[in-house]
């Protein structure tokens, strides 16, 4: 390569970084959005006695069901126990029905293990840091000035970003908590240039992608394009 | 056309915006002409289309975003313009203020023919750097050994044995040369050390016809001692010339050669320009990573570094630079003081002739004088401003004593007319106002009298006729703090009149005061009498608002709209001792400003600080877009002044610089609060 970049200006997330660093950025029980998939290796499903609802958002202090049968009744208040299956094992975890709109039902876990509320927040960083994701803004000159080089473009303050390229062979990049992932259109993705992804990773892609708020159709696609994969590995 | 930051329409080249990874390329058509900017100023490189202003663009960078990154956004700015990638570049103009801040340099006579925005390597070689400069500097000091015993007596005989075109010819093409030399080591030392190198030019300045390399060494201040050796060998490189070109050159090309190194090496130790001795002397002192006011010794900023209160590290780089000025100009002096010995009736001599060889002398008389003019505008322009700042108010209060009216001149009307545009009192009538005035007591104090002390009984309203006082606050841990000065005509102590707790400051005299105090019992019950009792409620909130916003050195700047503008935006909330404002992990909606009172500052319910009257906090919530970092509890009784997030970030947009200093004063306060937490981890504290 010949020319080399120049120094970039200071990175505008310095604010962002310190407070990363302190573990200050984001609300102690902040939510992130469950993927449709539903089925993840660490994240548990969740159920009440044999049955398993659908998990609508998830924090390390409690969930948001969706209960059609009204399962877990109507009351607010009421101290339940839920089953938590994460792969193999199962935890029963003392839980209150804290609120309720239509068929959703708001939980606050009363007494999860601390082991359990670690992998939780393990797992959850790339879907809090979704959530900050944002469509970067059109060409604004009408034919002068900057030129886009890609289709779409998403960032984030945090320095994560999604470019969707106009590429025979490339899908879409995807910057992610300092991994790079590349999406083919025609191939597995790889992740930092050559290491194919592993089904972890696509997990863990979903889970950020799907908390970007007001994704386009080009998103949504990406979505279910590696929920298939996911999926196809899983069969 | 020229247009200030706020109201510039930047227009980039055409080019391409190239997204990668967590980073953008923005290429122009010249391929070789690139900038590497973070994914995150994606949207302001595609805004930069020259239908926007800065201030447009930032209201539409906060709309999508809810936050601005200031200092990314001005520091991106600036590259962009100094990189040449705006098309209207030129109708850029920087206030002083801005330009000290993105450190830009302004050329001085001079007329550059700009060939190469960039030139870039494909490999950095830190250590040719070290070698290349190490050799630079060993040979330059060989060099110095060439430095003659009388240089002007040198200059004479060179100047007697030549004739005047000659002198000018070779005066012309050493300097030419050793400029473009000095420009060339920059070059090469640029792109060993950090692969680039930016704006190359041919130049016609004072120093003859000659290549220019950008300084862009700033990069460097990350090593001070490449940033030490790079300036270093920077001065010195006439005699590193020297070493070789005394041996190579022909008879009579010698003096020329030494002559232009002497004035080249005394010129870069100049502290009154953008100098390498400058840079050298803030590569030394200022580290890195530190924000500083007094990048330039010729910026105003150098004065206003003077002022109390300003951090000490400025005030000592100024006087630093200070006394080299002084050691420099004495310098300057002796030379042109023994140049005038030396050439003087030479010059005098030739110039009395009407002809063409008197040309030559006369020239010479004229930049002799030029110099003059320079170093004794230097002298009294900045060294003598410089030392007389900090005892110009002394004087000023003393003069103030002596002039003063005495407390006899003082009539009931002088009273009147003083006090009756005051907020407190525009809203009663005369006849009210001369009964206040009646049942108030008129009092002359000397300088350093106490006029009310912490703690004291809240019963009058102390009213400033004359003078100046200091308001200062004793803490919890016994240090006292300056709080603001006031001056004539001015309200004090009237807290009195929102409550009955004691004094929270203590009010000292600076000069001999003429003061009035007027008792609260006397103002509330004239108020009721008069009808005017809301309007006093007003009053009193208004009054405790606006002290804090002229007192204040973050919000004095901003004019007087946008003050009035963030007074009518903002609540009083009142606090008991031990209450919680705000909490960690809360989401931030508001900024607040400390009326009255001190608050406690907690992260992980740890300790962090203590804030106290005349600051604000949580506005790292608000300027970054994220919940609360600490938890806000009071540790007394305080009031303050809540300010709503679209209020905030209203006059934000439109106050750029207030913009950048919030975003740094939250950047340090996080520092601050990691370099707690990690000491305490470190020291095995942290629980």
């Amino acid at each position: 390569m010949f020319w080399r970049k120049s120094k970039p200006p200071e990175d505008p997330s310095d604010i962002l970084k310190l407070a990363s660093k302190m573990g200050l950025e984001r609300r102690q029980f902040v939510r992130v959005r469950y993927p449709q998939l539903g089925k993840f290796q660490a994240l548990p499903e969740i159920g009440f006695g044999d049955g398993f609802f659908r998990v609508m958002d998830l924090s390390v202090g409690g969930c948001c069901l969706f209960d059609p049968q009204e399962i877990l009744g109507p009351q607010i208040g009421h101290d339940i126990e839920l089953t938590l299956a994460w792969g193999g094992k199962i935890d029963r975890v003392r839980s209150r029905i804290v609120g309720r709109v239509d068929h959703r039902r708001h939980i606050q876990f009363l007494d999860l293990d601390p082991k359990r509320i670690e992998t939780l927040k393990e797992w959850m960083a790339p879907g809090i840091r979704g959530q900050s994701l944002q469509q970067v803004l059109q060409p604004q000159g009408g034919g002068d000035g900057p030129v886009l080089d890609a289709d779409e473009v998403w960032n984030s303050p945090h320095g994560d970003s999604v470019i969707f390229e106009n590429h025979v062979h490339r899908y879409a990049q995807i910057n992610m908590l300092g991994a790079a992932y590349s999406i083919f259109r025609e191939a597995w993705p790889v992740r930092d240039g050559n290491k194919p992804s592993r089904p972890k990773d696509l997990e863990r892609l979903v889970l950020f992608l799907v908390n970007a708020p007001r994704p386009s159709l080009r998103l949504k696609s990406l979505i279910s394009t590696l929920e298939q994969m996911i999926e196809g590995e899983e069969a | 056309m020229s247009s200030s930051l706020e109201n510039f329409r930047p227009k980039l080249r055409p080019g391409r915006v190239i997204p990668h990874g967590a980073r953008i390329i923005f290429e122009t058509d010249s391929p070789y002409n690139q900038i590497v900017l973070p994914m995150a100023l994606a949207d302001l490189v595609l805004l930069c289309s020259g239908k926007f202003t800065v201030r447009e663009i930032i209201e539409r960078i906060f709309k999508k975003q809810g936050t601005v990154p200031f200092r990314a956004i001005l520091r991106t700015i600036h590259i962009f313009h100094q990189g040449g990638f705006f098309e209207n570049g030129h109708e850029l103009e920087l206030n002083s203020h801005l330009r000290s801040w993105m450190d830009q340099k302004s050329d001085f006579l001079s007329l550059s023919w700009c060939f190469g925005q960039r030139i870039v390597a494909s490999k950095r070689y830190p250590a040719g750097f070290y070698l290349v400069t190490l050799g630079v500097l060993i040979l330059g000091l060989f060099g110095l050994q060439s430095f003659p015993f009388s240089p002007l007596q040198m200059m004479s005989q060179w100047l007697n044995a030549d004739s005047s075109p000659d002198v000018l010819f070779k005066l012309f093409c050493t300097s030419s040369l050793l400029q473009s030399g000095r420009h060339l080591l920059r070059l090469l030392q640029l792109l060993l050390l950090t692969g680039r190198a930016y704006n190359v030019s041919l130049r016609l300045s004072l120093w003859g016809l000659h290549l220019h390399v950008g300084d862009e060494a700033h990069h460097l201040y990350e090593n001070r001692l490449y940033t030490s050796m790079f300036h270093m060998s920077q001065i010195l490189f006439g005699w590193f010339m020297a070493v070789f070109a005394i041996a190579v050159l022909p008879p009579g090309w010698e003096e020329p050669f030494i002559i232009v190194a002497m004035l080249m090496s005394y010129w870069e130790l100049n502290p009154f320009v953008n100098s390498e001795g400058l840079r050298l002397l803030q590569a030394v002192l200022i580290r890195p990573d530190q924000e500083s006011i007094s990048w330039h010794y010729e910026s105003s900023a150098l004065i206003e570094s003077l002022r109390p209160g300003d951090e000490h590290r400025n005030q000592d780089f100024a006087r630093i630079c200070t006394i080299w000025g002084m050691i420099w100009l004495v310098v300057a002096f002796t030379c042109l003081h023994e140049s005038a010995i030396v050439f003087g009736p030479y010059i005098l001599n030739r110039s009395m002739h009407l002809n063409f060889g008197a040309l030559f002398p006369a020239v010479g008389l004229l930049i002799w004088l030029s110099m003059l003019y320079f170093v004794v505008q230097s002298l009294v322009e900045t060294i003598a401003v410089s030392l007389a700042v900090p005892f110009w108010k002394v004087v000023k209060a003393r003069a103030h004593r002596l002039f003063a009216r005495s407390r006899a001149s003082w009539s009931q009307d002088q009273i009147l007319e003083k006090i009756q545009d005051l907020p407190l009192f525009s809203h009663f009538h005369d006849h009210s106002l001369k009964r206040i005035i009646e049942q108030s007591e008129l009092t002359e104090l000397p300088p350093h009298a106490s006029i009310l002390k912490q703690g004291d009984p809240s019963r009058e309203i102390y009213v400033l006729l004359d003078g100046g006082v200091q308001i200062v606050r004793t803490a919890r841990d016994g240090k006292t703090e300056w709080v603001t000065d006031l001056g004539s005509v001015s309200i004090f102590g009237e807290a009195a009149l929102l409550e009955d707790s004691p004094r929270a400051a203590e009010v000292v005299a600076r000069m001999r005061v003429v003061i009035l105090k007027v008792p609260v019992r006397c103002v509330r019950q004239i108020a009721e009498e008069s009808q005017v009792v809301r309007a006093l409620d007003d009053f009193r909130n208004a009054i405790l608002v606006n002290q804090f916003f002229a007192s204040s050195p973050v919000f004095r700047s901003l004019s007087a709209e946008s003050l009035q503008f963030l007074s009518n935006r903002g609540s009083l909330e009142y606090f008991d001792q031990n209450q919680v404002v705000f909490k960690q992990g809360d989401p931030g909606e508001s900024l607040y400003l400390i009326l009255r009172g001190s608050i406690s500052v907690e992260v992980n319910h740890r300790h962090m600080k203590n804030l106290n009257q005349g600051t604000f906090f949580g506005e790292i919530a608000l300027i970054a877009n994220i919940p609360r970092t600490g938890t806000a509890r009071t540790l007394e009784p305080s009031v303050l002044f809540k300010l709503s997030f679209d209020a905030f970030w209203e006059v934000l947009v439109q106050n750029i610089d207030l913009g950048v200093f919030i975003e740094t004063i939250a950047e340090g306060r996080l520092r601050e609060d990691l370099d707690i937490t990690e000491s305490l981890k470190a020291t095995g504290t942290d629980s």
